[in-house]
């Protein structure tokens, strides 16, 4: 699955010299991976693996497309090897997120109702707002429901992939995207987005 | 006789209406989440903000890595250092 990059670069056939591949894709692919994995020590461990992967391979990049795609792409198998290392236990059920409970009183009505957002998708604040927020409130996902949310939702992956990747069932997999989305929805909006005043 | 859809609380609706935009809903179920969104206006906003969730994640998926909202997400000092010297 190639993505499109709109690198503001000329596209190059043969490979950039590897001295200047940490300044210049270096931050890229610390990003990528800081997105999706959490701890930064982790996110530099991926971005070096990938890194020396390209070092070895780089014989086999032809220029079939952006360098810093390809790039992208041996990182994405870097972090589906990453998230496979860590084991979990496919069947056991989920233990309780008592923030998200936490929303609801004892017959499930919201403590704190929501609010309506003032945001137009193609307004300019989805950019310049909601999307740093976003960062922020993702970094701040207990580990399972970031990785659920930015695999399923983010790089919009089938569902049966993320399961097998993550090695969590199907039930489990909604259960944390479903925490994920309320956590996020709570966090966005105690950030202040969708009134006038946003708050870092 | 005929079954009537049953009232959703909200905290069934929230995770209907992400279970709808994960996989999919029976139609019974379609029919109970939309009566409790028509009766329940924060879960009405709920409903539309998770749709603005999606699409402003995958928006920063795609885009949000090549740096313009993240300034403060890059390789710090010594991880730099420590690449360079790795790949020659």
């Amino acid at each position: 699955m190639e993505e499109a990059i709109p690198l503001d670069q000329p596209r190059a056939d043969k490979c950039p010299p590897a001295e200047s591949w940490v300044d210049q894709y270096g931050d890229m692919l610390f990003r990528y991976a800081r997105l999706r994995v959490s701890g930064g020590t982790d996110c530099e461990e991926l971005v070096q693996e990938t890194f020396l992967a390209a070092l070895k391979g780089k014989e086999n990049f032809q220029g079939q497309c952006e360098f810093a795609t390809w790039l992208v792409g041996i990182l994405k198998h870097k972090m589906m090897d990453h998230f496979r290392r860590q084991k979990r236990d496919q069947t056991a059920p989920l233990p309780d997120d008592a923030m998200v409970e936490g929303m609801f009183n004892r017959f499930g009505k919201w403590k704190k109702f929501p609010r309506r957002w003032h945001i137009d998708p193609q307004d300019s604040t989805m950019e310049s707002e909601v999307l740093p927020a976003l960062q922020r409130c993702m970094e701040a996902l207990p580990e399972s429901q970031r990785q659920a949310f930015a695999l399923s939702v983010m790089d919009d992956q089938k569902s049966e992939e993320v399961c097998k990747t993550l090695a969590v069932s199907a039930t489990n997999l909604y259960v944390l995207l479903h925490r994920a989305r309320l956590r996020l929805r709570d966090c966005l909006e105690k950030k202040g987005i969708g009134t006038d005043a946003v708050k870092g | 006789m005929l079954k009537l859809p049953k009232v959703l609380n909200c905290q069934a609706a929230a995770e209907m209406s992400c279970r709808r935009r994960d996989g999919s809903l029976s139609y019974y179920q379609r029919m109970t989440l939309a009566i409790h969104l028509i009766i329940c206006s924060g879960c009405r906003f709920m409903d539309r903000q998770f749709a603005l969730l999606d699409k402003a994640a995958k928006t920063l998926g795609s885009q949000g890595f090549l740096g313009k909202s993240q300034q403060e997400s890059t390789l710090s000092p010594e991880a730099r250092e420590k690449l360079k010297k790795i790949i020659k």
